[in-house]
């Protein structure tokens, strides 16, 4: 986690740092995430946990490429059985188990938007990268903890609007693929974001 | 024709520092939002078992006759109800017999497969499937004598734990089952193996009769239940 923290922070730094330079345009993002799939088993319906921060680069008249980071919580809790198999041991548990997933994915992408500038421009792209993700079941005293590294992507879709002078309003939605890893299956989650960002 | 690229920046609109300090504290708060709100929450059937071991090939067993009390280090026995033990001794070995397990009429001429303990904290902290001095506690049983060439207060158990689990403190009252493969200790590292493990959350501290007895039940056999590997001979 903190790991996962620093680089944040390096990217947000790193990020200011550029943004002195021409045609770069930042901004955050807060996030709400619907997980999918057997991930909607696990980590349960709606989250209004998340958030991320990107940076795009203006390389055409209607191109930017750029990065997308993001933390993203699903939660669930209920009282049920949950089997966890290992190489050299497994575990059934019975009982009240509180179950989260912190999504975190690490991107570099591509937009390409319609309609000029000032104006409200719809857009599509792709986010191509990786997610760090634990997964973790809380039973009473006893923590089952799964941390891995998944290729993923993300396809979206959004639409960037002018809100006055060098700000800009942000609509989007994702969806979130992580592939299989570390024992873990694929997870896939949507996530719908608002945001602002800046020229 | 306007021009379709973004406006340029001209100086920079963001503070590094409140930005971490936000980020900081939205990673520490949110990361998992759950919140206990009923002690019955706690409840927990667990169990671990050897994925590598040959189940179904253990056919006989046996138990020693006693509940033994266990007690966190440098930490003071709390008092455990001991009217239930033989109630307790009763449901473990229905269940072990109800998979086909077959208590071995002459041990000492033919070692059990299996030896089941069963043991309940006496602390308010135990740090269960970790280990803790054998000798201490079961050193006493004159059944370790039918598995040459014998252990001494330095062995130890070897539970099939953890990678990624992690085990806290299991309160008073928790009830562990073990089965252990008394046949097959490392001499050279000293350690008995457990193939199986189950934990009750807490089922020895209800103030009823009743109520102790209904929640034994119901875990003993949710452990079992849950544990359909068990099986002789499926």
């Amino acid at each position: 986690m903190k790991t996962l923290a620093s680089i944040l922070v390096l990217v947000l730094v790193l990020g200011v740092d550029a943004y002195a330079q021409e045609d770069y345009f930042f901004g955050f993002e807060y996030n709400t995430v619907l997980p999918s799939g057997e991930t909607d088993d696990f980590g349960g319906g709606w989250s209004w946990r998340g958030g991320s921060f990107g940076g795009r680069k203006v390389v055409r008249d209607n191109t930017t490429v750029g990065f997308w980071v993001g933390w993203h919580v699903m939660n669930d809790e209920g009282d049920e059985y949950v089997g966890f198999r290992g190489e050299n041991n497994n575990l059934d548990v019975t009982g009240y188990q509180f179950r989260y997933v912190n999504s975190f994915p690490l991107m570099v992408n591509g937009h390409w938007y319609t309609g000029m500038t000032g104006d409200i421009r719809p857009f599509v792209g792709l986010n191509v990268g990786t997610y760090y993700i634990e997964r973790r079941v809380e039973f009473g005293m006893l923590v089952v903890d799964d941390d891995s590294w998944h290729f993923g992507l993300a396809p979206e879709a959004g639409i960037v609007f002018p809100l006055g002078w060098r700000a800009r309003g942000l609509l989007t939605a994702r969806w979130n693929w992580a592939a299989s890893a570390g024992g873990s299956g694929d997870i896939t989650y949507w996530n719908f974001g608002i945001g602002v960002a800046w020229m | 024709m306007r021009n379709p690229k973004y406006d340029r920046a001209s100086h920079a609109l963001y503070r590094p520092s409140v930005l971490v300090l936000a980020l900081a504290l939205a990673l520490a708060a949110g990361c998992y939002p759950g919140t206990v709100t009923d002690v019955q929450q706690l409840d927990l059937v667990g169990t671990l078992w050897d994925a590598n071991a040959d189940w179904g090939t253990f056919q006989t067993y046996v138990m020693p006759d006693t509940v033994i009390h266990l007690v966190g280090e440098d930490q003071d026995m709390l008092p455990v109800r001991r009217d239930l033990d033989q109630d307790i001794l009763d449901l473990v070995r229905a269940n072990i017999e109800d998979y086909g397990y077959v208590l071995e009429p002459d041990p000492e001429t033919n070692p059990p497969d299996v030896v089941f303990l069963v043991s309940v904290t006496a602390s308010e902290n135990w740090y269960g499937w970790i280990g803790y001095p054998w000798w201490d506690y079961w050193g006493w049983w004159p059944g370790w004598g039918y598995y040459p060439p014998g252990w001494g207060p330095g062995w130890g158990w070897g539970y099939p734990c953890c990678g990624n689990i992690v085990v806290g403190g299991y309160t008073t009252g928790t009830l562990f089952v073990d089965m252990v493969d008394a046949n097959n200790a490392d001499i050279e590292e000293e350690i008995v193996p457990i193939l199986w493990t189950a934990a009750m959350n807490g089922l020895v501290v209800d103030a009823t009769t009743a109520a102790a007895l209904s929640r034994l039940t119901t875990g003993i056999n949710q452990a079992f239940a849950q544990s359909p590997y068990l099986e002789v001979n499926p």
